[in-house]
């Protein structure tokens, strides 16, 4: 494969949809660690926004999940400052 | 150290003829579930009898269906309910998470608690459900995004330093956001690296790009 051969638009719109990829795949692991979580605890679900939407509802529905819900709560303080970090990690 | 531990378990699939209609119906809508599904019974073959495959995965810890596990297909939307013991992974129905929010769908729990042994047949998915070898596209797309970057100065740096063995985050994410699927991070890794023979081979590739290359 030569560079010449590869036409230049086509590599910078390559390039430009990979960079918004892994800045994504960043945005996600600093939350999976802002949670106290690791990469395995999270390895089916591939954004930071599911992640966000998904603790959000087991926050909203703990009755299954309690234990989980509250970790995560005690580690931000409150409900609140959970809430408002998960949105912070969604619009990222 | 727990008896589990000691255990080896090797759980065979099995599912409930409704089970096989709402995956046909919600695998026409959702185009990922199988291989969701697929992961999901890889990793509960072999696990101990408590252990969750990620944090979507839990079993349910009351209610009348206490006792049983459910795991999100898709968050708070779709879920599998499934059970398990020594020797099967019962997969019983995939619908939707409001079947177990607040209060349960007499008919579905009743449903549920009227299973019996012979209502479950075996369930097979395929054997191959680890990462599959790269296709000739993904390739060419790993290939094109190591020109991308040998061309570069920054991404050249990082480049010059793989050659040498360090690996980057910021490398690492970039190959893998090629690859699509439900594979894990670590994983896609794994199948690029392989894809090139193994990191020597990898970094004697990206040396061959770097010296084919400059900056533009």
């Amino acid at each position: 494969m030569d560079t010449n051969t590869i036409d230049q638009q086509y590599l910078q719109a390559h390039m430009d949809q990979l960079r918004q990829k892994a800045a994504a795949r960043r945005s996600r692991r600093e939350l999976i660690k802002s949670l106290g979580d690791t990469e395995d605890d999270w390895h089916d679900t591939p954004s930071a926004q599911e992640i966000a939407s998904y603790v959000k509802h087991m926050v909203a529905y703990p009755q299954q999940n309690s234990s989980l819900a509250e970790r995560y709560i005690a580690r931000f303080g409150s409900k609140q400052f959970l809430l408002e970090h998960l949105e912070s990690a969604a619009a990222s | 150290m727990r008896i589990d531990e000691l255990i080896s378990f090797d759980r065979q699939p099995v599912a409930t003829a409704q089970f096989r209609q709402d995956l046909s119906d919600a695998s026409d809508q959702e185009s990922d579930i199988v291989p969701k599904l697929k992961k999901l019974i890889q990793f509960k073959r072999h696990s101990a009898p408590d252990q969750s495959m990620s944090k979507k995965d839990y079993i349910l810890k009351y209610g009348p269906l206490h006792g049983y596990w459910h795991y999100h297909l898709i968050f708070g939307r779709l879920i599998v309910i499934y059970a398990l013991d020594r020797d099967q992974i019962r997969l019983i129905r995939i619908g939707p998470h409001s079947w177990i929010e607040g209060g349960y769908d007499p008919g579905f729990e009743q449903y549920i608690k009227g299973l019996k042994p012979s209502d479950y047949t075996p369930f097979e998915l395929g054997d191959d459900i680890s990462v599959s070898d790269l296709n000739a596209q993904d390739l060419a797309k790993l290939k094109i995004t190591l020109y991308g970057l040998a061309t570069n100065a920054t991404d050249r740096d990082m480049l010059k330093a793989a050659v040498k063995g360090h690996v980057d985050q910021d490398m690492m994410d970039l190959m893998i956001s090629n690859l699509d699927g439900p594979s894990s991070d670590a994983e896609k890794w794994l199948s690029i690296q392989r894809a090139f023979g193994g990191m020597s081979g990898l970094s004697k590739a990206i040396a061959t790009i770097l010296r084919n290359t400059e900056i533009s």
